[in-house]
């Protein structure tokens, strides 16, 4: 069995090197995804492999300048597939052995501050359909999206069927799609849902945010992995977390609260199980 | 059959035809895939949408890199008329008429950005003869 550990960490600009180092090797992560970085290629990869040499940065044909990568998988294994010039996603091949391939995007959604609700779910459903046409086109549907999309498992632009349709039912998700007015809409599975609130977590979501607003839901999950159909089966549920200690120290502040000296959002953490 | 009614349709004049931007845009492709000696080509990914919106998204593509895409910018139609449309690349700008168009697209394929990104993946391509 190899299983694959992956890790998304939105760093809020945060020198983080050794947090991310820190994470990785108390976790064995094998592929990090970091957006909102601010960090020198050379000195996160000589952090990394500070024990060993295992982390690679892939070739630098990747032009997402808001989606890092590194992975512990040779360059060669690493394949670039397609991106953007808004660099709201990045996308890659990882081949995991001699038969199995799998499809990664990277998504950096505009943020809640700059953009209106609707605006971001738009933007949502651009890159939902830009995933499906690249899954269509390359005939390969193992497909994770991770990343920090600023919006919440409900919100429109995860659940409607002409974007990203994620629910949280994976045996529904299994059956692959559904057809609504005469037309199939392809499903993805959306673990977060089970992220979100104290009972049996660690904490209640990814993301802090109180204001003296009448509605205001305090803890967000704006980081979320979602799952292609074809990759539920590998997908080790009791693996989904966010991490709130790099198992030196807490990433938390009092109350239990990220402590945005490291940043405002929480690391994500899953993995995948291939036989 | 006997015509009994006078011609009830105007005059069409052919060359007046406008001319739609998804057809100015194959014809830049044409010549990328010319200008690159074919390392390079592009395609247009087109959605449509209930409200009569019509996207085209213009990505280059290199074959030797596993068909790699980069989206370089949209354009968006309102519906089956093709002027004026939007064009959303690094910034967002409305195309009133086929020669605005023709300006901005040049604009964007002469930017320092769009030339870098062309020589990297020419560049990444030819590292790359047996893909």
């Amino acid at each position: 069995m190899q299983r694959l550990n992956f890790l998304f960490w939105n760093t809020n600009r945060k020198p983080l090197i050794k947090e991310i180092a820190n994470i990785a090797k108390h976790n064995s992560i094998d592929v990090i995804l970091l957006a909102e970085h601010k960090l020198n290629d050379a000195d996160l990869l000589l952090e990394l492999n500070s024990e060993s040499d295992k982390y690679e940065i892939p070739r630098p044909i990747f032009k997402n300048s808001k989606i890092k990568i590194v992975t512990k998988f040779s360059a060669d294994l690493v394949i670039p597939v397609a991106d953007e010039k808004h660099n709201r996603y990045t996308s890659f091949k990882i081949k995991i052995n001699e038969t199995e391939e799998i499809l990664v995007f990277g998504v950096h959604l505009p943020d809640n501050r700059n953009n209106k609700s609707e605006s971001i779910n738009s933007y949502a459903g651009e890159v939902a359909r830009a995933i499906k046409a690249i899954e269509e086109e390359k005939k390969l549907y193992k497909t994770i999206v991770v990343g920090d999309f600023n919006l919440n498992p409900y919100d429109k632009g995860m659940v409607d069927a002409c974007s990203f349709h994620a629910i949280m039912d994976s045996e529904i998700v299994k059956k692959g799609l559904r057809v609504v007015s005469g037309k199939e809409y392809r499903y993805f599975y959306n673990p977060m849902w089970s992220l979100h609130g104290d009972i049996g977590n660690n904490v209640a979501g990814s993301y802090f945010y109180k204001n003296a607003e009448l509605v205001n839901y305090h803890w967000n999950v704006f980081d979320q992995v979602l799952l292609g159909p074809s990759l539920i089966d590998n997908f080790d549920k009791n693996s989904l977390k966010f991490i709130d200690s790099d198992g030196v120290k807490t990433l938390l502040k009092k109350g239990a609260l990220p402590n945005k000296k490291y940043s405002d959002h929480l690391p994500l953490m899953f993995t995948l199980n291939f036989s | 059959m006997t015509i009994k009614t006078e011609n009830l349709w105007p005059d069409f004049s052919v060359e007046e035809t406008v001319i739609s931007p998804k057809t100015i845009l194959e014809e830049q492709i044409q010549f990328l895939g010319k200008g690159t000696k074919n390392v390079l080509t592009a395609n247009i990914r087109t959605e449509t949408f209930e409200n009569g919106e019509i996207k085209n998204i213009f990505q280059l593509v290199a074959p030797k890199l596993d068909g790699y895409k980069y989206t370089l910018f949209t354009l968006t139609q309102k519906d089956i008329r093709p002027f004026p449309c939007k064009f959303d690349g690094e910034k967002t700008f409305s195309i009133k008429n086929k020669e605005t168009l023709i300006e901005r697209l040049r604009v964007v394929f002469n930017s320092d950005e769009t030339k870098e990104i062309i020589k990297i993946l020419i560049s990444q391509s030819m590292d790359n003869p047996k893909r």
